[in-house]
This record gives structure tokens, sequence and C-alpha cells, in this order.
């Protein structure tokens, strides 16, 4: 029990600590983290393995990792109580523990240059004397500064104590909705299950990836299906539900008027309860909003186009034009497609499906992408099917100066020009709940506290030796280097003895 | 007036400084001391200018990408070098800091300078507050660093010149490795960078000014300094004896330096960086690689104040210390922004 104590009272294991740390938040920024285990293998066929033994694909949740987080707390709290023992022995009765012998082997210290002045004792806040008849007097000035040590250790712990609480209790995912859904929030047990079904789910796959017959696995299944049902029942009767009414996004705009990049994006909300229903609130980035246990910020947004309207041609000489009984005077004609939902017009033997739009289209690497939001270059994939289901031909639309392209990309006996498009907008909210936020803050202004007390207060204790033959020997000690205080030396010396003239050196 | 015009009478300004600072040590001529001084005063508070007028034009403090932060921490770097030697000439200490300016000026002319709107991520009292703050501490450890190089340096001298030196052989190897290390280290770490931007479209001909402007001057400046080192040894020991404080003091003003850069880093980096994430992303801590890495920082640090404060050490292993600290802070700044992607990867 002893030596476990040394242990960890021992500022070197401490600093063991704090390297073995550092060296494992280090690698977690190296090795990739929360892959799938088929990647690790692939990504690092020697090492792979061994990541996943250890559990760095997930550093900071890794057994390792948290018992070095466990271990420096304990530390800490050893470093705290071993220092409330030396600091409390500074702050109380300091001038009865102190002795001659220590006073006078302080750096900065002498014989005083003169003889000292008569009221002397007026200077010093407390005198006492020794068993050799010796006159002790300290002033002391800084004090805070011995509680900085402290107060920073206990910040410390305070922050991990946070850290962990928030860890074990703490939730956060992501909520999305557009314009108009009214999205269900599960209460926060059914969120804690859902999290630790994903988290027991990450492990399974692993495990299944080398060992499909693990008997671990159907255990962890039944855990993951009891807390499915849970989240699930959640859903069913949620804490709350989130109204999306209005989400806007805000651009920079150039002086003539064009766009410049995003601004802000925005979410206008309403939490309804069984009883209550909120005013709408705004949710914007940097601007979070709390209701019920949790916190929302405005994470994410997704701007998509689900409607988009396209001129049709009738293209007599398409592969598929032959067997067609289509009137050619009828064209051109205008359709509005919706993303994934089949229409078919009066005027065409096929059913339209939009499968794909992209607002800002690139071929990168032969395949179609689209690289942002804005209607730059829109480009969308029609697929037609016959009454049979049967796909009848695909056809790409593009804007008219592009059409050229769509030649190409047809085969299909109509050709489609894109006209416009409506723009939807999805919000992501961050949805977190953390009961170990409190204690993070508060360990952050205590150790802020405490390197200021440490780092910009001076602590300064100014002594004065008389023996009873009346040498007088001043020394100032504190948490500064001793060249620090040759002038306050000086000083001390010029109030003691009234004498302005220059000492002579120790 | 257009700023980029006063960065570069700025840079001019540390260069004349640098070449003062350098003859005042060299030549011995006490008269160059307070004018190379004056020149430096002028080329920070020509930046400082130069701050404020792109502050204005923006709308936002110039804080939001790679040019910007690195024209400020070059201003930072330099203003802390003339305050931190205000009351004690170091002017050894002071042309460092011109150099480090001057560097990092250089690294940063790579990286676009037009200026864009804030994204909303960015949109906040907390970027002044979090990235100034943490740039000031970084800037102290940059003359932490200086002067535990300097520091190596003068053990280098001590040992080469006297032949029953004090300095024990691991001490000395750590000395040399460090004075001849850190020059190869940043020129390596530059060619990585320019290897890296070549191959990045947006970048397609702005490496090339990394590879003639930083890397070719500091290669040919550094061999020859070494060389010039190496033949006038006696010389430059004399120098060294002359105008460095003795190894004690400069232990002293390391750890003067990390004392006042580690609470404002630790403030301003780590805390005021876990208030924003808190604002903007709903958790005060992600594991960011930007997050890790300045918690590392934060570490690499502690581990020197505890080893210092408490176990007494100091001399050539806290000094080594210092140098992996800084190390650790460069790579927050630069690697992690270029070879590893987080949130933080808008400001590359």
């Amino acid at each position: 029990m002893r030596t476990i104590h040394k242990i960890f009272v021992s500022l070197k294991s401490a600093v063991i600590l704090i390297a073995i740390l550092t060296a494992l938040a280090t690698l977690g920024t190296l090795v990739p983290q929360n892959l799938d285990a088929v990647e690790y293998i692939r990504r690092f066929p020697s090492i792979g393995h061994l990541i996943l033994s250890l559990g760095f694909d997930d550093m900071y949740r890794s057994a390792p990792f948290q018992t070095c987080l466990w271990l420096l707390s304990i530390s800490t709290i050893a470093c705290i109580i071993t220092r409330w023992k030396s600091t409390y022995r500074k702050l109380s009765a300091r001038l009865e523990r102190a002795s001659v012998k220590e006073i006078k082997a302080y750096e900065a210290g002498r014989h005083v240059s003169a003889p000292l002045k008569q009221d002397w004792q007026s200077d010093f806040a407390a005198v006492i004397t020794d068993e050799n008849d010796v006159l002790i007097g300290l002033n002391t000035s800084g004090k805070v500064s011995l509680l900085g040590g402290m107060s920073l250790h206990i910040g410390l712990l305070l922050v991990l104590a946070g850290g962990l609480i928030g860890g074990y209790l703490g939730v956060e995912t992501v909520v999305r909705g557009s314009k108009g859904d009214l999205v269900p929030v599960a209460p926060l047990e059914a969120v804690r299950a859902a999290r630790d079904a994903d988290r027991i789910a990450r492990v399974a796959r692993n495990i299944r990836e080398f060992s499909p017959e693990d008997p671990r696995l159907d255990k962890m299944r039944e855990e993951i299906d009891a807390l499915h049902s849970i989240y699930k029942s959640g859903l069913a009767s949620p804490a709350f539900k989130i109204a999306f009414d209005e989400l806007w996004v805000e651009n920079y705009q150039t002086p003539d008027g064009r766009g410049m990049g995003v601004k802000s994006w925005n979410s206008r909300v309403r939490f309804i309860d069984q009883s209550h229903e909120s005013e709408p609130v705004q949710v914007m980035v940097n601007q979070p909003v709390s209701y019920g246990d949790y916190t929302f910020y405005q994470s994410s947004w997704n701007k998509f186009y689900h409607k988009v309207s396209l001129q049709v041609e009738f293209v007599g000489d398409a592969s598929a034009s032959s067997q067609l009984a289509i009137k050619a005077g009828a064209f051109p004609q205008t359709v509005e497609l919706k993303l994934k939902e089949p229409y078919k017009p009066a005027w065409s033997p096929y059913e339209f499906v939009m499968m794909d739009f992209m607002p800002d289209f690139r071929i990168i690497n032969d395949r179609f992408v689209s690289v942002s939001h804005e209607l730059n270059n829109p480009a969308a994939m029609i697929v037609a099917y016959d009454s049979s289901g049967a796909v009848a031909g695909r056809a790409w639309a593009f804007p008219q100066d592009r059409m050229s392209m769509a030649g190409h990309v047809t085969s299909m006996p109509f050709q489609f020009t894109f006209i416009s498009a409506e723009p939807e907008y999805e919000s992501g909210m961050q949805m977190a709940h953390d009961p170990g936020k409190p204690l993070v803050w508060v360990g952050c202004l205590l150790f802020t506290l405490g390197m200021i007390m440490s780092f910009y207060v001076p602590y300064r204790e100014s002594w004065l030796l008389v023996y009873p033959d009346g040498k007088a020997y001043i020394a100032i000690s504190g948490n500064r280097p001793a060249k620090i205080f040759a002038d306050d030396l000086q000083q001390l010396d010029r109030q003691l003895t009234n004498n302005d003239k220059e000492p002579p050196t120790a | 007036m257009n700023e980029t015009l006063i960065f570069g009478f700025s840079m001019v300004c540390y260069i004349l400084a640098f070449v003062g600072f350098s003859a005042h040590i060299s030549l011995n001529r006490e008269n160059l001391y307070m004018p190379s001084r004056g020149i430096a005063w002028a080329g920070v508070i020509a930046a400082l200018v130069a701050l404020i007028l792109r502050w204005q034009s923006a709308g936002h403090p110039p804080l939001s990408n790679m040019y910007e932060s690195l024209v400020t921490l070059s201003t930072f770097i330099a203003l802390t070098g003339l305050i931190f030697t205000r009351n004690q000439p170091l002017p050894m200490l002071e042309a460092g800091t011109c150099v480090g300016s001057i560097l990092m000026f250089g690294v940063a002319s790579v990286f676009a300078s037009d200026v864009k709107p804030l994204i909303p991520a960015l949109q906040s009292y907390w970027l002044h507050l979090h990235v100034s703050l943490a740039f000031v501490g970084e800037a102290l450890f940059a003359i932490a660093f200086i002067l535990s190089y300097l520091y190596c340096f003068r053990k280098v001298m001590t040992s080469a010149a006297e032949k029953n030196s004090s300095v024990d052989f691991l001490e000395k190897a750590a000395c040399y490795l460090v004075v001849v290390g850190m020059p190869v280290v940043f020129i390596l770490s530059m060619t990585l960078l320019a290897s890296y931007l070549s191959q990045q479209p947006s970048y397609s001909e702005r490496w090339m000014g990394l590879v003639w402007g930083v890397i070719a001057p500091v290669s040919v400046t550094m061999l020859l300094l070494m060389l010039l080192t190496w033949m006038y040894r006696g010389a430059v020991h004399k120098g060294v004896e002359k105008w460095l404080p003795d190894a004690d003091s400069l232990d002293k003003l390391i750890y003067r330096a990390i004392a006042l850069g580690y609470p404002l880093f630790t403030v301003g980096g780590l805390i005021f960086g876990m208030v924003w994430a808190n604002k903007a992303w709903g958790r005060y801590w992600g594991w960011d690689p930007k997050e890790t890495w300045a918690l590392i920082t934060f570490l690499v640090y502690s581990i020197y104040l505890h080893v210092r404060l408490a176990r007494g050490w100091n001399g050539t292993w806290t000094a080594c210390l210092s140098i992996a600290g800084f190390l650790v802070t460069m790579f927050t700044l630069f690697g992690v922004n270029f070879l590893i992607s987080g949130l933080h990867s808008y400001i590359g």
C-alpha cells in the first residue's frame, strides 16, 4: 500500500504518465480512427492486427488511453493532498516553523549595512524569539500565489472528471430536417441506448472480420437488439418533436451582386412536447439553443434540388424512336420531374424517372460528380421505362448552351434541356447532452486562476534576524529567482536602517 | 495603401536589423545596437499598421487563413522579442527573432493573400480571443526556442574552446545535435512542404517561391555560417562570451519565456478553443487532430515545467525539452493543416 502511495505521489510517475499520454495522443492522430477492421488490415498489413487488438482504431476510448487518464487522475489527487500539506505549513505558522539556518541559506540575503533603526519592529507583521535569543521578523506578500499550484491541480482534476463523466453519460448525435418536417427526439435513455448499440456493433464487426464463429457475437447481437428496441420505443414516444419551420442560407455578395460564398446558415424551429409548444427560435452557427435535456447547434446544412423543370424535344432519329407513334409537332414540351419519383406525361409512351441531379457537375476520372450546391453547371439523369417496367433508354439533360454534349450520352427519342430547379434546404443540427460540462468549465476556471496565481503573482518572504549582540541579517525568499530580489533586498536594508547609501555587497 | 507593400517594408527592416545586430556582435561595435533595435521596432510598427489595414479592409481580424495567421505570428514573434529584451539587451536573441519573423513571412508568401469573407464557423468573437492569445503564447515559445538554441550553441562553443570542459559527453552530443540538427530539420520540413504544395493544383507555381525564397537562401546561409563558425571558432567563442549571458542566465530566460507563454497558450489555445468549440460544434473536445496536437504541445511544456520546478532539472535537457515543445508547436501549425485533415482544415 505504501509503495503504491509512493508511486502515485511521485512526480516521476506523473511525468511518465503525461509522456505516455502524449505518445498515445500522437498515435491517435497518425493512425486513422474508427475505420472498419478490414481497412486497417489493408492499409497496415504488418501492424493492422496489433492496432485492432490494442484498440488503437478508437484510441481515445481504448483501454490503454483510458487507463492513463484514470491513473493521471489518481496521481493528481495524490499531488493535491501532498501539496495541501506543504501549502498549509507555509500559510499557517510560517514564522514558528522557520529556523535561522534556513533563513541564512537563502541566496538573496546579507547583513544590514548600518545599525537598525529604533522602531524596526513596527515594520514587521510578526516577530518571534528563538531558543538562541535570536529575534526573527517576517513579512509576507502574495500569499495567494501559494494556492496557485493547488488551484491548478484541482482544476485539472475537475476537467478530467468532467471529461470522464461526459464520456460515459454524454450523448451526441445529429438531427436533420427540411422545411415542414416534424422530427421526433428520443428521450436521453433511448439515445444513450443507441450510442451503446453503435459502440457494441463496431466491436462486433471487428470480431466478425477475424473470427465469424466467435461465441461472443451472439451475446453482442442480443445486447444490440435489446438496445435498439429501447431506442425504437424512445422514438415511438419521443421526449419532444422539432418542427423545422424555415431554413435559409445567406450569402456574401460582391458589389455587383455576385455570390461570394456562404455567410450563414440558419434554421427557425419550434420544440413541441405533449403539453407545450415553444415559440419559434432561430438556431445559427455559434448560436446554439437548449431545450429539454439537449442543446442544439447548427452544424451543417445541405442544399438539394428535388424538383427540376426540363424542356423536351422529340428526336426522330434516336435508336429507340422507330416504333413510337409520337406527334413531332407537339414539341417542345415542358415537364417537371421530382427526384426518384416516376412521372408519365400524356404525350409520352414512357414513364420518366429523374435518377440523379447534379447542380455543378464535372467529369472527373470518367465519372460525373457535383462539386458544389450551386446551379453553376447543372445536369440531370433521366431514365425512361416502358409499360413492362423495362428500361427503354437513358438521357442526360444540360442547360441550352451545353446541349451539344447530350447527343453523346442519350439513348432515347427525346432530348431534355434543363430550364430551372427549385432549391430546398436540409438543416443538420448537432444534438448534445453532456452532464460533465459544468465540471469542465469550473475546472478550466480553477486551472486558469491557478496559472495566474502561480506564474504571475510573486510570493515574497522578507526576513530579519537580530542576534543578541545587535548584529542583523536580512533575506528575501519566494517563488522568483534570487536575482530578482536584489533590488528588494536593498530597499529592505534602507527601510530598516534609514541608510540611503549604497550598501556593500554581501 | 496596399498592406502587402507595408509588409514588404517591414521585412526589409527586419533584414536590416538582423544585419545590424550581426555587425554589432561580430565587429564588436557597441554603437550599432540601438539603431538596429530602432530599425526592428520600425519593422514591427509597419507590420502592425499593415495588419490593422488588412483587418479594416476585410472586416475581420487577420487570423482566418494560413497567410494571415503566419504574418500575424511573424509580427508577434518580432514584437515579443523586442519587449522581452527591453531591460536586458540580448542582440543574439533579437537577431534570432528577426530571422524567425523573416522566415515566417517567407513561408506565408506561398499562400494566397487575397481577402476572403469569413465562413460561418469563424464568425465569432472567440476567433479574436482564441487565435490571438494562442499566437502570443506561441511567439513566447519561439523566444524560448531561440534562447534554447543559443544555450546549446554556447555549450558547443565552450566545449570546443575548453579542453577540460565540464560538459559531459551526452550533453555535448545533444547540444551538437540541436545546433546542427535544427537547421537541417527546418530545411527538410520546408522541402516536404514544397513537395506537398507542388502536388496541389492551387499552388502550381507558388511552391517555387518557397524553394527560391526560403529553402535555397536558408541552406546557403546556414552552410556559410557553419563553415565560418568552425573556421573562426576562437573569435566566435569570444563573441559568445561577450554577447551571450552565461548558461545559467540563459536557462532562467528560457524558463521565463515559457512561464509567460504557457498560461497564455493554455488559456488561448486550449481553454478558449474548448469554449468556442462547445458553442459552434456542440462539444468542447472532439479529438480533432488540431485539438489533439494543441494538447500535445501543452503536455510537452507541462513536462518541462514539472521537471524544472519540481525535480530541479535545468540546463541542456530542459533546453532540449523547450526545443521539442516548439517543434510540436510548429507541427500543430503546419503539419496538422497539411498532413492530417480535420475540422480545422479551413485554415490551410
